[in-house]
């Protein structure tokens, strides 16, 4: 077998040369990233040192500020009560969410008829966008009228205020994105066990372990791997959540589950229009998905080393 | 043993009630009058109101925010990947090494909170005049979905064999007609399933058309946002909007669910 680009002309003219082509297929894509990618976000970090107030009527005026946007946000409280909020919710439902995924996916693993049709109906909410899911929950969950307070009252549980009670609100969005996104944590632990070797947990139960044992001593070393690229792909969007909140909730009762996302649109394009100061707090948000990322890739590579 | 299995069966169908219970009770509603959708004890039996489908569907800027969702997820998908096969392409083929590069700023910008491109991006539309307009939408959602285009790509491209692509150089095909004649006939069902993935995140994106649209560009996740406000009386034309927002969906994840995996993880590096 001959080397590729054996039987490529050499002498040819640039243009129709393989690094005519290479370039031809990579710099549109890269101009196209690049205006619209890149430069939103240079120019967000330079937005983000200005004042620039759409609000006062002024909205071709920035003013150059150094570093005072950034200043300001270390004693807006407002900011830190959303931060809280949004480790808050993505913690509780990271917790959640891995527990029942991996729950569903060693079920829908231990089946051979039907998986298929149970796996499709545990995926079903990935199907629904995070509004539609939203405002169905608010619906489900209304106090006097909502069905899952009827179902609570069957067995003698008085109305509870789901979403508009301070402690209960950031726990009852955990549940309602534990219906809506369990699915991508079960549908990548279920691709691990699917990919595992049967021997090891053969053997194991040759040897007389019990399910809870294969499980604690087999499988979950062998998974670990999938367990963590769920955790850090959830974590990652759980951190950004918005809708499943704001359509809920709208950050009450009184900013209780406002979460970091909500808080920067309300201050910038959602309603103050301080363009400014609420790219600061994207950069700051950004910041801390980052280092949150850059944690949990460093504990997932620490693990199989043990 | 036969105990076990009962019980993984059982448990099995108690989730699947779990997961399926509130899209059943989302489509009851939406086929209930007013009075009967917030009754306590639940109606069972009633007679569907297939009108209050009509009625969602002419509520204020409903069917125009569907039509603009049709318009600005075709040209999405256009847009992300004509400039996204190439790239995968490249990418896949190209011999320097930067795959692990474009991994991981993949899964950077993937990390990057939405709203970071959004305030700066506000502000640059207002002054160019493309807030609320279906070209500012097209190009703003290029910030998701062509890097994951790329990727996405860039993993069909890779299980075609080189070979194929090689013999067909040797017989004279320029790089441009490799990939137009040889390898996309072969990965067209990538090319699909990325097509799918791009369409369904425009589909179900809320914070883009929130940010940068109005009442021209406002998309169906607006306007589904737009019934938060709606009383109980409104529950059962909430409800019927709601589905159908979600069955063009359903119809697409149809399609993708063999590749869902890949698209739940774009970014990551394997191997």
């Amino acid at each position: 077998m001959q080397p590729a680009t054996f039987a490529l002309p050499s002498r040819r003219s640039f243009f129709g040369s393989r690094a005519f082509y290479g370039y031809l297929f990579t710099v549109p894509g890269l101009l196209v990233a690049g205006a619209l990618i890149l430069y939103p976000l240079l120019f967000g970090l330079y937005v983000s040192l200005n004042d620039w107030n759409w609000a006062s009527g002024q909205s071709a005026q920035m003013t150059f500020v150094g570093l005072r946007n950034y200043i300001d946000l270390v004693h807006d409280e407002l900011f830190w009560n959303a931060l809280l909020n949004t480790f808050y919710f993505t913690g509780a439902a990271l917790v959640v969410e891995m527990m029942l995924g991996t729950a569903c996916a060693l079920l829908l693993n231990s089946v051979a008829a039907g998986s298929a049709f149970f796996r499709t109906i545990l995926i079903f909410p990935l199907m629904i966008s995070d509004i539609v899911a939203a405002i169905m929950w608010k619906m489900l969950l209304d106090p006097s009228l909502g069905f899952v307070n009827y179902l609570l009252s069957l067995v003698g549980i008085g109305s509870i205020n789901w979403l508009s009670d301070s402690h209960l609100v950031i726990p009852a969005i955990v549940l309602i994105d534990a219906w809506w996104q369990t699915g991508v944590i079960t549908l990548i632990i279920l691709a691990g066990l699917q990919s595992l070797p049967e021997e090891p947990r053969e053997i194991a139960r040759v040897d007389g372990a019990n399910a809870w044992q294969i499980f604690v001593h087999v499988t979950l070393p062998a998974i670990t791997p999938f367990l963590w690229t769920a955790a850090i792909f959830r974590a990652i969007d759980l951190l950004r959540v918005f809708a499943i909140v704001w359509g809920t909730t709208g950050g009450g009762p009184a900013r209780a589950s406002q979460v970091a996302q909500h808080y920067i649109y309300a201050q910038g394009i959602g309603g103050y229009l301080h363009i400014g100061y609420s790219t600061s707090l994207a950069v700051t948000f950004a910041a801390f998905i980052c280092i949150t990322v850059v944690i949990l890739l460093g504990l997932s590579r620490k693990g199989p080393a043990e | 043993m036969r105990a076990s299995r009962l019980g993984v069966y059982a448990s099995l169908i108690l989730l699947s009630l779990l997961f399926a219970f509130p899209v059943a009770w989302l489509i009851w509603t939406s086929l209930k009058l007013p009075v009967q959708a917030s009754a306590i004890p639940p109606v069972w039996v009633f007679e569907p109101q297939w009108s209050n489908y009509v009625d969602a569907w002419s509520d204020r800027g409903f069917s125009s925010a569907f039509f603009n969702t049709v318009v600005i997820g075709t040209g999405t998908v256009i847009v992300s990947i004509a400039f996204g096969l190439p790239m995968g392409y490249s990418l896949a083929r190209s011999p320097i090494r930067g795959k692990q590069f474009i991994g991981v700023s993949v899964l950077f910008l993937r990390m990057l909170p939405e709203m970071i491109f959004l305030i700066p991006l506000y502000g640059i539309y207002r002054s160019i005049g493309l807030f609320d307009t279906w070209t500012g939408m097209i190009l703003a959602f290029q910030i998701i979905t062509l890097p994951f285009a790329v990727w996405l790509l860039r993993g069909f491209v890779e299980g075609v064999p080189v070979d194929i692509e090689d013999v067909a150089r040797v017989d004279g095909c320029t790089d441009f007609q490799v990939l137009t004649r040889i390898t996309m006939p072969l990965i067209l069902p990538g090319i699909v399933a990325a097509a799918m993935f791009t369409f369904v995140s425009v589909w179900g994106g809320l914070l883009f058309p929130l940010a940068l649209g109005y009442t021209r560009a406002e998309t169906i996740s607006v306007a589904i946002a737009n019934f938060r406000g709606y009383s109980n009386f409104q529950w059962p034309v909430m409800a019927a909007g709601a589905v159908i927002a979600t069955i063009p969906q359903i119809l697409f994840f149809g399609f993708i669910q063999r590749h869902l995996i890949a698209g739940l993880t774009v970014g990551s590096v394997k191997g």
